[in-house]
């Protein structure tokens, strides 16, 4: 198993669904109104 | 990286490695082989198109919807670092890891009975992992002290050790695949989990235990693997005719689903263990093919369900008639599912059969009786759904009158199209698979029997 990559191919594939998760859980979102409707 | 890999070249590539753990000789190392290149590939199309579908699956659980998401994609990383994972120790943990986001999805999301399916999964998965982190410690303290695949690859061990230490790596591989008699877990979770999960689940995530088997049991135990084929081979028979019996019983679409699964797993696990070239390509494309068919399978049995609030086959009846579109994909999932010419199951099944044909005819020849019973669970699944007289208690219900959306026909084209273009053309998926299963054939030294090219012309 010679030969290491130029470009880390797969760590970003690997790392990048996880920014994803963290992105999508905690992104701040619009609260609903004050009168309950959305 | 598609593009970029070499079929032709060096057997690991896109390598990354960086040190994590010196004391243990466990380091953080990615490459990928042939086998685990389709695997991502695999992953590539089915996430996005899982999204999609489940864009309102969360809705209805009055969960968090973003958190349903966010497990989709933690489950997604987790998945791609178990197949791109190089060093035994970091497999390990992705393999462990990706229970989690898996059990919420079904225990927060799923369906009847979904906590009770979470932790029989969550349960199942993590005894197959004590069996496999015995055999890692194992294998690190017998094998140099190293998690380094490639260095265990020369490690040398007794034949008592090393049938040990295979069968600790076996356990969690064939709880994970499943194989009978490990399979259990499989129809309640694929029944409980949400279509779209249920999908990643039998699609891609099941894929972890065949693929360890390729990766890790063979060329690091060779000796054992060879002793242990003919049981293995033995298991996987049972499976495909108990688990397609099963299937031809089932009143619950998606339980009955997860059953064909197991059968298809079974032609897996035959496929590795016939120690063929052909056989073994044919099972790697077999893992590539059964995602996109269960995955599709999967998809358009949760939009029925979704539609019908039900899963039970009874509860349809004559479906066709008020959703002629979504039952026509249904029949073209159910036919490529059981394999059908010119649907790309068919050529992987084809290659297994073919492959273990050669040496071992009376193996090939039960397995066969397996295409027969896909037949009929299949085709009677979809007459039961779709055809005949119109269930008048789905006339009833509202959303049983919408046909696909535009979001699902983007969701079932791709799926539909990779079917058939494999089917008719598998050169460029089997061409990247092809070098990793010979050099996988070489590590257990086992060779193919004379080519069936010369075999004819005698």
């Amino acid at each position: 198993m010679v030969g290491v990559s130029d470009f880390p191919f797969l760590s970003v594939l690997t790392g990048a669904p996880l920014v994803g998760a963290l992105v999508v859980a905690f992104l701040p979102r619009a609260k609903p109104e004050p009168n309950g409707s959305r | 990286m598609w593009f970029a890999y070499d079929a032709g070249g060096e057997r690991f590539q896109f390598r990354e490695s960086y040190t994590w753990i010196p004391a243990w000789d466990a380091r953080f190392t990615f490459a990928v082989d042939g086998i685990a290149l389709v695997m991502l590939l695999l992953i590539a199309v089915l996430v996005p198109l899982v999204i999609l579908a489940s864009w309102h699956d969360a809705d209805a659980s009055k969960r968090s919807v973003p958190v349903y998401f966010a497990l989709l994609l933690a489950l997604e990383s987790t998945m791609i670092g178990v197949f791109a994972a190089a060093d035994v120790f970091l497999f390990y943990v992705f393999f462990e890891v990706m229970l989690v986001p898996m059990y919420f999805l079904i225990g927060s999301y799923g369906g009847q009975r979904r906590q009770y399916a979470a932790v029989k999964f969550f349960l199942y998965s993590l005894v197959g992992g004590l069996f496999m982190l015995a055999a890692v410690i194992g294998l690190w303290a017998l094998g140099g002290h190293t998690f380094s695949w490639q260095e265990l690859l020369s490690a040398d061990f007794s034949t008592g050790t090393e049938r040990w230490l295979f069968l600790g790596f076996f356990v969690a591989f064939a709880i994970k695949a499943p194989f009978f008699p490990f399979h259990t877990w499989l129809p309640d979770a694929g029944g409980a989990a949400p279509a779209g999960s249920a999908a990643l689940l039998v699609g891609v995530l099941d894929k972890v235990g065949t693929f360890g088997i390729l990766r890790y049991c063979l060329p690091l135990f060779p000796e054992a693997s060879r002793w242990f084929a003919p049981y293995a081979l033995a298991i996987a028979l049972i499976g495909i005719i108990y688990a397609a019996l099963l299937a031809v019983g089932q009143n619950d679409l998606k339980r009955l689903v997860s059953y064909t699964s197991i059968a298809h797993f079974g032609f897996i696990g035959i496929g590795i263990f016939a120690f063929t070239t052909q056989a073994g390509t044919g099972a790697v494309l077999y893992m590539v093919n059964h995602g996109l068919a269960t995955g599709l399978l999967f998809l358009v049995v949760g939009m029925f369900v979704a539609r019908r609030g039900s899963a039970l086959v009874s509860d349809f009846g004559g479906a066709g008639k008020l959703v002629p579109l979504l039952a026509g994909v249904l029949f073209f999932a159910g036919l490529a599912s059981l394999a059908l010419p010119g649907t790309a199951p068919f050529v992987s099944e084809f290659l297994v059969l073919l492959g273990t044909f050669t040496v071992n005819k009376t193996v090939a020849v039960i397995a066969t009786a397996g295409i027969i019973l896909a037949a009929a669970y299949v085709l009677w699944m979809v007459q039961r759904t779709t055809q005949g007289t119109l269930n008048p208690a789905l006339t009833k219900v509202d959303a049983m009158r919408r046909d696909l959306t535009l979001r699902e026909k983007f969701v079932v084209a791709p799926l539909i199209a990779l079917l058939l273009l494999l089917g008719f053309y598998p050169k460029p998926v089997t061409d990247v698979i092809n070098p990793a299963v010979q050099a996988t054939m070489q590590d257990v030294d086992k060779s193919d029997p004379a080519p069936a090219v010369q075999e004819a012309s005698r």
